[in-house]
C-alpha cells in the first residue's frame, strides 16, 4: 500500500495538470479562441465537478472496501463480538 | 489465519470501474458516437461544440485512467499480503461488480440527476436507452456479486 501510494500521488497530480493545461484545444487555429472560451467559461467548475463526481463516488467505495476488514473488526469490538 | 477477501475485491472493483469507463468512452463516445460528456447541454453540431465535448471527454478519460491506476495500486498491495485470499473467481466477480457500479453510478448521476448527457442522444425518447444502461449495470453487479459469493476460497 505504502509503495503504491508513493507513486500514485505524483501520477494523479501529473494527469490532472496535463488534462487541465493540455494544448489539445490548440489543434484548430481558426476556432481555438472560441473553443477555449467555451471550455473556460462560467460553467467550468460545475462541468469539472460533474465529470469527476461519479468517479469520486466509485473511488470512495473502492477505498472503503480496501479497509473493510478494519471496519468489520471495529464493528465487532463495538458490539463485543469476536 | 483468517483469509481477508476485501483488498482483492476493492482492487477488482476499481479496475472494473476504470475499464468499464473506458468501454463507455471508446464504444459510446468514439466508435458509435451516441453521446459525449456534455452532449445534452452542448450538442456537437459544429466543430467548436464537438471540440468542447472532446475536451470534457478527455477529462472523463483522465479520471477513469486514474481509477484504473488506483485499482492497480490496490492489486499490487493485495498481492504482497499473506492474509489476502488470491482467487481468480473473486477477482473476476469484483471486476464485474466494478463495471456494474460504474454504469449504475454514472447512469444515475450523469443521465438522470444532472442530465449532462444521455446514452443515445439522437433518439426522440432517450429514456429506454438510459434504462437499458442501468439494467446492464445491475446485471453486471449481481453477476459479479454471485461469483464472489460462490467462491469457496472466501470461506473463513
Amino acid at each position: 500500500m505504502k509503495a503504491g501510494n508513493r507513486f500514485l500521488l505524483p501520477i494523479a497530480k501529473m494527469t490532472i495538470s496535463f488534462a487541465a493545461f493540455s494544448s489539445s484545444v490548440m489543434a484548430c487555429p481558426l476556432c481555438r479562441a472560441e473553443v477555449r472560451s467555451n471550455i473556460y467559461d462560467n460553467h467550468f467548475t460545475g462541468n469539472f465537478l460533474a465529470m469527476v463526481l461519479p468517479l469520486c463516488v466509485v473511488a470512495l467505495i473502492g477505498a472503503g472496501l480496501f479497509h473493510a476488514d478494519k471496519f468489520e473488526t471495529k464493528w465487532q469490538k463495538f458490539y463485543g463480538k469476536k | 489465519m483468517a483469509r481477508n477477501k476485501f483488498p482483492l475485491i476493492s482492487a477488482g472493483v476499481l479496475l472494473g470501474a476504470g475499464l468499464g469507463g473506458f468501454v463507455d468512452g471508446i464504444v459510446f463516445h468514439q466508435i458509435l458516437q451516441w453521446h459525449n460528456m456534455l452532449s445534452a447541454q452542448m450538442p456537437p453540431n459544429d466543430l467548436v461544440a464537438a471540440k468542447v465535448n472532446m475536451f470534457w471527454d478527455g477529462i472523463f478519460h483522465a479520471g477513469v485512467w486514474l481509477l484504473t491506476v488506483l485499482g492497480l495500486s490496490f492489486l499490487w498491495s493485495a498481492g504482497r499480503r499473506s492474509d489476502v485470499s488470491w482467487s481468480g473467481r473473486t477477482f473476476v466477480g469484483a471486476l464485474l461488480v466494478g463495471w456494474g457500479l460504474f454504469n449504475l453510478i454514472e447512469g444515475v448521476i450523469d443521465h438522470q440527476f444532472l442530465g449532462i448527457h444521455h446514452v443515445y442522444e439522437y433518439a426522440e425518447n432517450k429514456l429506454p436507452f438510459d434504462l437499458a444502461f442501468l439494467a446492464a449495470g445491475a446485471i453486471l453487479l449481481i453477476a459479479g456479486a454471485l461469483l464472489i459469493k460462490i467462491d469457496k476460497s472466501n470461506v473463513h
